[in-house]
């Protein structure tokens, strides 16, 4: 199949849905939105969090938060089982269950006055729902904080170039926050202004790297989380949000036309390679200690590979945490939420999967094509193409880069000839590369804030009790530092792990656990939307199964992929990762199925007649 | 100029002289930000984020107009 069909039909489902499902059924039809009901964002504004943002803004900051590395690393990784069944699931799982996961966790959201959706939980599920729910959701966070830490760290010291754009384009998006809000320029000029100071950004920092090691790069973003968190949203999240947005219309833009200008160019990668795959892991470790590679069946361990690019529990936080928070009509919503999602779904689907896909096999890339991807261009980007003949032997991140960068010089060179292969796949790795660091810086900041409120929100008891105490717990530079030191302690240190003879950052030890948990959250907080639709919206008939349905699979999805991985991939782990990833894992279990008896006990409750 | 409004100031300029340094200094004639230039350079970063706010940070007067206009009350 040639690259530039799956291009158009991604392209067609994506807009069919958008309208059909996403406008008028779940806009229209079932939430109902207003666009004269207030929004928390004006009848809380508080100027810090509570605070309207332009829809455009918004977008950017949703998509910005929830993308991170996870629609990239995840399909990824998923390319072992052939490229079409990572794609279907990416346009199902993003259509049918994602962005409507991120749609009506805001919606629902933005009716209980902007409170998460773990609060919401209380209002369909009880209050034991709420608190499980609530100390679930922050250890998670402090789970992400951690990881993002170290992800970051490490993408800083392996291209310290992205170190010094990423430091400047924060220094921009500020100039341009402070030129607009305070000064009143207008949104384009500031933009225009802006763009032209990150291209030039863009171009000192190629060939300036900024070099710290990675402990200190840890202290160095560990406060950078703390700060950014506390500020209000006005003066830092929504400038750069609005920003971040451009970057990622140019990435899926130069994705889409790099997809039509490669017309005629096929796949070097089989559609399909198996159900069952090995090296394709739930969790951090590829092998077990004694080598071996590790088999995983495309379901149930689809959802625990694949995550941001078709669904993710982070979203629904994001959605009812920092995006309801600063929604100013509830019409914009479709276009943030689920808007956001599916654009998310198109980074997945055109920026990895067409690309890898494609590039997969560089012997076969280069005899399809006729473009010059020799040893020595390779070289350029570490790869020693006699040891690494496929992008299989790559990392994901590097998988992806890569799979970009080949597919993008290949499309340009289309006009400015193949003399300048080399140098237009220098450039689009490196945007790549870039793209993708700021996307998860800013998944860190606001992981920090996401986790201050779901910390306030935990101790709403205390409010009636001890009003003093309350504020001072709940203070938000407090808040923010005590979740970032807690992640902070998981990304720095070192542990040795016997079994594997090397030394790993001790967060690792649990993260196996998090595409578990992360998931698993997901398929709650759908539950907890589709309660909200059922019960509160009194939705009924198949309408209401559009939503029931797709999240009792998921839950049944992640509740099976867990128990496997509990039985299947534990016994095999090193000592530390079974106490630390397997007690994770083990309580999440326990907790899921206590909700979902709290569920089923809500919609027996209704149904009893009265 | 309140004693806030004043520190901030002081920040910015501090942070705005380091970022300067290595961006413009360090940056064309080294062409590699390292060592303690780094730690300057991130710390300027820091301050950066947190200075102007110190100096300009209250709620643009646009902002709380548009809330104003939108709920029909005055805020404080």
């Amino acid at each position: 199949m040639n690259v530039i069909i799956v291009v158009l039909m991604v392209v067609a489902i994506y807009i069919a849905a958008y309208i059909l499902y996403g406008r008028t059924l779940l806009e229209r039809q079932i939430v109902k939105a207003d666009p004269n009901r207030l929004t928390p964002a004006l009848e809380k504004f508080d100027g810090i969090d509570y605070v309207p943002a332009n829809k455009y803004v918004l977008y950017g900051h949703h998509f910005a938060s929830i993308a991170g590395a996870g629609p990239i690393v995840g399909p990824a990784i998923a390319m072992v089982w052939g490229w079409t069944l990572p794609l279907i699931w990416v346009i199902f799982g993003n259509i049918f269950i994602g962005a409507v996961h991120d749609y009506l966790a805001t919606m629902s959201s933005v009716r209980y006055g902007g409170v998460s959706i773990m609060t919401i939980s209380e209002n369909v599920m009880g209050r034991m729902a709420r608190y499980i729910f609530l100390a679930y959701v922050w250890f998670a966070l402090i789970l992400v904080l951690a990881a993002f830490l170290s992800v970051n760290a490490s993408l800083y010291v392996g291209t310290p170039t992205a170190a010094t754009l990423a430091i400047l384009y924060m220094v921009i998006a500020l100039v341009f926050g402070v030129l607009v809000y305070r000064y009143g320029l207008s949104i384009r000029t500031g933009s225009l202004i802006a763009l032209i100071l990150i291209i030039l950004a863009f171009i000192y920092s190629m060939n300036v790297p900024t070099v710290l090691k990675y402990g200190d790069w840890v202290i160095v973003l560990a406060l950078y989380a703390i700060i950014a968190a506390a500020l209000p949203v006005w003066y830092l999240l929504q400038p750069r949000d609005y920003l971040s947005a451009y970057i990622l219309w140019a990435f899926v833009a130069l994705a889409l036309i790099g997809g039509l200008l490669v017309f005629g160019t096929g796949f070097t990668l089989s559609a399909y390679t198996g159900f069952a795959a090995p090296g394709t892991v739930i969790g951090a470790l590829p092998r077990t200690p004694s080598g071996e590679a590790l088999i995983a069946y495309f379901w149930p361990a689809v959802p625990l590979v694949i995550a941001c690019g078709a669904l993710s529990g982070f979203h629904s936080v994001v959605g009812s945490g920092t995006t309801s928070k600063q929604l100013a009509n509830e019409l914009d919503a479709l276009f943030v939420g689920y808007g956001a999602m599916l654009t998310e779904g198109a980074v997945s689907t055109l920026a990895v999967i067409v690309p890898i896909a494609a590039a997969w096999n560089f012997a076969a890339f280069e005899a399809a094509t006729g473009a010059p991807v020799s040893a020595t261009l390779l070289n350029v980007a570490n790869i020693d193409v006699s040891k690494t003949p496929t992008l299989g032997g790559l990392a994901p991140a590097a998988r992806f880069a890569v799979g970009y960068g080949l597919l993008q010089a290949l499309a340009w060179s289309k006009l400015f000839g193949y003399g300048a292969f080399e140098s237009l796949f220098a450039f689009f790795r490196m945007f790549a590369t870039w793209a993708l660091t700021v996307f998860v810086l800013t998944t860190l900041d606001t992981a920090n804030r996401l986790a201050r409120f779901a910390w306030t929100e935990f101790f709403e008891w205390l409010r009636p009790v001890n009003e003093s105490a309350y504020k001072v717990v709940t203070n938000r530079w407090l808040a923010s530092i005590v979740a970032v030191l807690a992640g902070a302690a998981l990304a720095y240190p070192q542990i040795y792990v016997p079994e594997l003879k090397q030394y790993v950052y001790a967060y690792t030890v649990v993260w196996p656990a998090f595409a578990g948990t992360n998931q698993l959250l997901a398929a709650l907080a759908l539950l907890t939307s589709a309660l909200w639709v059922y019960l509160i919206l009194n939705v009924r008939g198949w309408r209401a199964l559009l939503i029931m349905v797709p999240a009792l699979f998921l839950w049944i999805t992640v509740t099976l992929a867990l128990i496997i991985w509990l039985l299947m991939i534990v016994p095999d782990l090193p000592l530390l990762y079974k106490v630390g990833a397997g007690t994770v894992v083990a309580v999440s279990v326990v907790l899921d199925i206590l909700l979902i008896v709290l569920f089923v006990r809500a919609l027996l409750i209704v149904r009893r007649p009265v | 100029m309140q004693t806030r409004e004043l520190l901030g100031l002081i920040i910015t300029v501090i942070a705005l002289l380091i970022m300067a340094y290595a961006t413009l200094y360090v940056g064309f004639s080294v062409r590699k930000i390292e060592a303690m230039n780094a730690w300057l350079y991130s710390i300027a970063w820091l301050l950066l984020l947190v200075g102007p706010w110190l100096w300009i940070g209250t709620v643009p007067g646009a902002l709380k107009r548009f809330v104003e206009a939108r709920t029909g009350r005055k805020l404080g």
